[in-house]
């Protein structure tokens, strides 16, 4: 029995031994391997220190230069997160060279509605940012109009505002605003249906119908309406990420395109032209647009004007403002290194 | 929905009785399929009966691959076929419906040793298999034919999206909503279900429950504040009608009130995936999830049978 | 009961390195590999009287460390294989199920028995690589052959690891006449749900998550493999090879948790 004791023992060394030593081995045969490839393998990635740089926009995670075969930048990485409907969404760029087009881009996570905003991970969507000219714009979007400054004096007379395209659900948002001794008097939002029906009309007579209890649409935006000339602005409704207010009582509809209406009939009032639409987050305000469409609609004069997925505004602009944040990253980046 | 009783070997109900069992389920679809070529088109038919070929013939292959008894012809593969295309848009590529079709048969059903034997409804992973691997295929909703409608998200997927939608109760009921092949005409499902009921082979009790469930889940905490959901549109928009009525297998090894428990929690679990997931619908999961947790039950909820003492091994007999 | 090929660890390695057709035939050699050398080793412990006591901390070390070396060499000698943590935690993880398999499971230890099976194996594991790897990327070897819309990366997920694995097992255990046991299967799938945590709850606490895959996971398995009490599975599917597909199938409901 003793004998079997020493085996036992000799046994266990021997074994740990040769283990420990096929271990080091192991890692420093595999190492040398893994340096080589640092050098020379296309594709690797390196870090860029993006704290290094002054005044980054909080949505860049991360960015990397993409090295070619000579070592040499042949491309970049820039991974961004922007505020989608559901969640965060987190971005996978890659650039080409020059900072000047997509060539690879994929969604890396996202919190959106399935069968609604999750369909920007389709290729349908993606693919029409590959390889076009930088920065994109969404079709039939105006940038957030400025409110013009304080103390513009607003013309007297009615303005009206007409979207071009109807929003997923089939009506088209309108808007006529009075201003009457430089103030807002009268806001009648309404919209209609492909068949020019009015949904103030339809909510009234029980065709259109969002809870059994509870105020109409129509009732709803006379509400809204009131509470924005009381106030003389639009400022105190602070819609959410997803267009709720909780400032007018009965208020539960989504207000984004309310308020969109109301600034636009505003910023003729005041006699300024809209400008040409700017990226979508130019203004880089909390304001979201909603599926609200202005009637001028952006034409940057360079850049690509793309589809946004229907019914998923907000998860389309998302994607939008991911993409010219990594694409306005990369151009500061590579204007400190020339 | 029972599409456990029929099983093979020498007992005193054989496939015969299955066969009579699936095909008054299959009958009872018929309605509703009727519904679907109104509504949809006449793609709705090409997407069934691809279905349905693709199950039969996928049993067929197996079962005389394997060198087991035949059962291919006991409608129960029609039934899932019907069932599985029932899920999906009309807009969906024929070939998912193939790849779902032979996904639900083979691997979830006869990997497992056949009708009886399965664990999950196989029509409901066939779908889930399709939402995992293909999810944006399957999501293009149409408009129903009838409808003034110019937009085709569903009535939950609008409602997930904070619109109420524009669809009257009375167009929910009778089926003119954008949705899923069969899921639309609840009227026209509950035509069916009703022949089920007069032919005994519907569980009212687990359906109703499951039904309620749901409802006073997505009531009380959906909504975005307490008690604010909307229990009418959650009825009537969306699959619940469907599952409740043919898709919850019921269950001959558990107790009456195991039975009652797993339509609980099948309920439970649709009505927090409505609420907090960012899918729109949570029948599919729902069901599938008590269907994984029916093993748990089946240990505290077993049906005693009298005369019998229970052994592990012992194949439960009726 | 004995069986003739490793079953549980290479269910185990199955389902995360069936991906690709590279990865499969690296890590299908080394597994075999693997095998004869911890029966080697065993049996050379038995002959020579080494104690229980010592045959088993010994096999552990030494198929461990084995493991890890060699996957570690493999891995980055094979361009296109990266041998992240991921990968290291799967073959530290196959050594110890394969020295588990030999000092309490059910290993037949005869080396001429087991090479035939883990063939065919082998065999059904590059088959399985090669047509992941075609219904994920389009791709052979890297090499681009086939293009289309229904390509998913879907077809690289551990759920189609879990399925893959239980159907290579299946007609593997129906081409060499092998049965498998329920006892044990749990080592394979649960230390996979661990590394392939089916649920993301807390992105700062990822123990945590650890955690609760393997506790969901198992309860939901248990759950599936007491249901199956009533069925009548084929008996080349019971066992080991059905509670894969079931774990498969599991982890595709769970994806709903988001």
């Amino acid at each position: 029995m003793k004998d079997n004791g020493w085996k036992g023992i000799i046994t266990l060394v021997i074994v740990t031994v040769i283990a420990f030593g096929v271990i080091l081995g192991a890692n420093y045969f595999g190492r040398g391997t893994d340096k080589e490839t640092e050098q020379s393998v296309a594709g690797e990635q390196k870090e860029i220190d993006i704290n290094s740089f002054g005044n980054v926009d909080p949505a860049i995670q991360s960015a990397y230069r993409i090295l070619d075969e000579q070592g040499n930048a042949g491309g970049y990485k820039v991974v961004t997160k922007t505020k989608g409907y559901g969640g965060d969404l987190l971005l996978e760029l890659v650039f080409d060279k020059n900072g000047d087009t997509i060539t690879r881009m994929e969604v890396l996570e996202h919190n959106e509605t399935e069968g609604l905003g999750a369909l920007i991970k389709e290729p349908a969507f993606l693919e029409q940012f590959k390889n076009v000219p930088l920065p994109v714009t969404l079709k039939n979007a105006a940038a957030e109009p400025e409110l013009p400054a304080e103390g513009t004096a607003f013309e007297d007379g009615t303005y009206t505002v007409e979207a071009d395209q109807p929003d997923y659900n089939g009506y088209r948002n309108t808007m006529k605003l009075t201003i009457t001794d430089g103030k807002m008097t009268e806001i009648i939002w309404d919209a209609l249906d492909a068949e020019g029906k009015s949904k103030r009309v339809l909510s009234d007579n029980g065709e259109y119908v969002m809870t059994e209890s509870g105020p109409t649409w129509k009732e709803q935006a006379e509400a809204l309406a009131a509470a924005v000339i009381e106030n003389q602005s639009t400022d105190f409704l602070s819609p959410d990420d997803q267009g709720k207010t909780d400032a007018v009582a009965g208020v539960s509809i989504s207000i984004t395109d309310f308020v969109t209406l109301v600034k636009q009939c505003l910023v003729q009032a005041a006699g300024t032209q809209m400008e040409g639409a700017q990226t979508a987050d130019a203004a880089g305000s909390e304001d979201l647009t909603g599926s609200a469409d202005a009637a001028g609609s952006a034409d940057s004069g360079r850049g690509t004007t793309v589809d946004g997925v229907s019914g998923a505004t907000i998860s389309s602009r998302a994607v939008i403002e991911g993409i010219d944040k990594g694409y306005t990253f990369i151009k500061n980046y590579l204007g400190t290194l020339s | 929905m029972t599409e456990e009783q029929g099983r093979k070997g020498p007992f005193l109900r054989g496939e015969n009785t299955t066969r009579r069992i699936m095909g008054d389920v299959a009958l009872a679809l018929m309605p509703a399929l009727t519904g679907s070529v109104y509504f949809f088109g006449i793609r709705s038919l090409l997407l069934v009966v691809t279905s349905v070929i693709t199950c039969v013939l996928s049993e067929l292959v197996w079962e005389w691959l394997t060198g087991k008894q035949i059962t291919a012809f006991d409608f129960s593969a029609v039934v899932t076929g019907i069932l599985i295309a029932f899920q999906v848009p009309v807009t969906t590529p024929v070939i998912l419906i193939i790849i779902s079709g032979i996904f639900a048969i083979i691997v979830v059903k006869q990997l497992f040793g056949g009708i009886g034997s399965n664990f999950m409804n196989p029509a409901l992973a066939g779908r889930l298999l399709l939402m995992v691997v293909w999810p944006g295929k399957i999501i293009q909703y149409v408009p129903a034919a009838g409808t003034d409608a110019v937009s085709s998200a569903t009535v939950l997927a609008a409602m997930k999206a904070g619109e109420q939608g524009n669809y009257s109760w009375l167009d929910m009921f009778l089926g003119y909503v954008p949705g899923a092949l069969g899921e639309t005409s609840k009227l026209l499902l509950l035509v069916g279900a009703g022949y089920l009921c007069y032919r005994g082979l519907i569980n009212v009790k687990a359906s109703l429950a499951y039904i309620l469930t749901v409802l006073v889940v997505t009531f009380v905490l959906g909504g975005g504040h307490l008690f604010g959901g909307d229990p009418v549109t959650n009825l009537l928009g969306g699959s619940l009608i469907l599952g409740a009525c043919y898709m919850l297998t019921d269950y001959s090894f558990i107790s009456a009130r195991g039975r009652l428990i797993y339509s609980v929690a099948a309920g439970i679990i649709t009505g927090l995936v409505r609420i907090y997931s960012s899918y729109p619908e949570g029948v599919c999961f729902g069901i599938l999830a008590a269907n994984c947790m029916v093993g748990l039950l089946a240990r505290f909820e077993q049906k005693h049978v009298y005369g019998t003492k229970y052994d592990k091994d012992q194949k439960t007999a009726m | 009961m004995t069986e003739r090929y490793p079953m549980v660890p290479a269910a185990f390695v199955i389902i995360f390195c069936s991906g690709t057709l590279k990865e499969a035939l690296a890590a299908g050699i080394l597994t075999i590999v693997l095998t004869v050398a911890a029966s080697v080793l065993h049996e050379l412990m038995c002959k020579a009287g080494v104690p229980e006591w010592s045959r088993i901390p010994s096999l552990l070390i030494g198929e461990t460390a084995l493991s890890y070396a060699a996957g570690r060499i493999a891995y980055s000698y094979v361009g296109g294989l990266t041998f992240d943590r991921g990968r290291m935690l799967v073959w530290l993880i196959l050594g110890v199920l394969m020295a588990c398999s030999f000092l309490w499971g059910k290993m037949h230890i005869d080396i001429d028995a087991v090479l035939f099976p883990m063939a065919v194996v082998y065999g059904l594991w590059m088959a399985a690589g090669l047509l992941r790897e075609l219904l994920a990327y389009g791709e052979i070897f890297g090499r681009a052959f086939l293009e289309g819309g229904y390509l998913a990366k879907a077809f690289q997920s551990p759920i189609i690891g879990f399925l893959t694995a239980g159907v290579i097992l299946g007609i593997a255990n129906a081409v060499t006449n092998e049965t498998s046991e329920e006892r044990g299967s749990l080592l394979s799938i649960l230390p996979a749900a661990a590394l392939a945590v089916p649920i993301q709850l807390f992105s700062k606490w990822q123990p945590v998550n650890w955690i609760l895959g393997i506790l969901l996971v198992g309860v939901l398995v248990l759950s599936v493999r007491n249901r199956l009490n009533y069925s009548w599975t084929g008996k080349r599917m019971r066992g080991l090879p059905i509670e894969l597909i079931s774990t498969g199938l599991i982890y595709m409901v769970l994806t709903v948790v988001k």
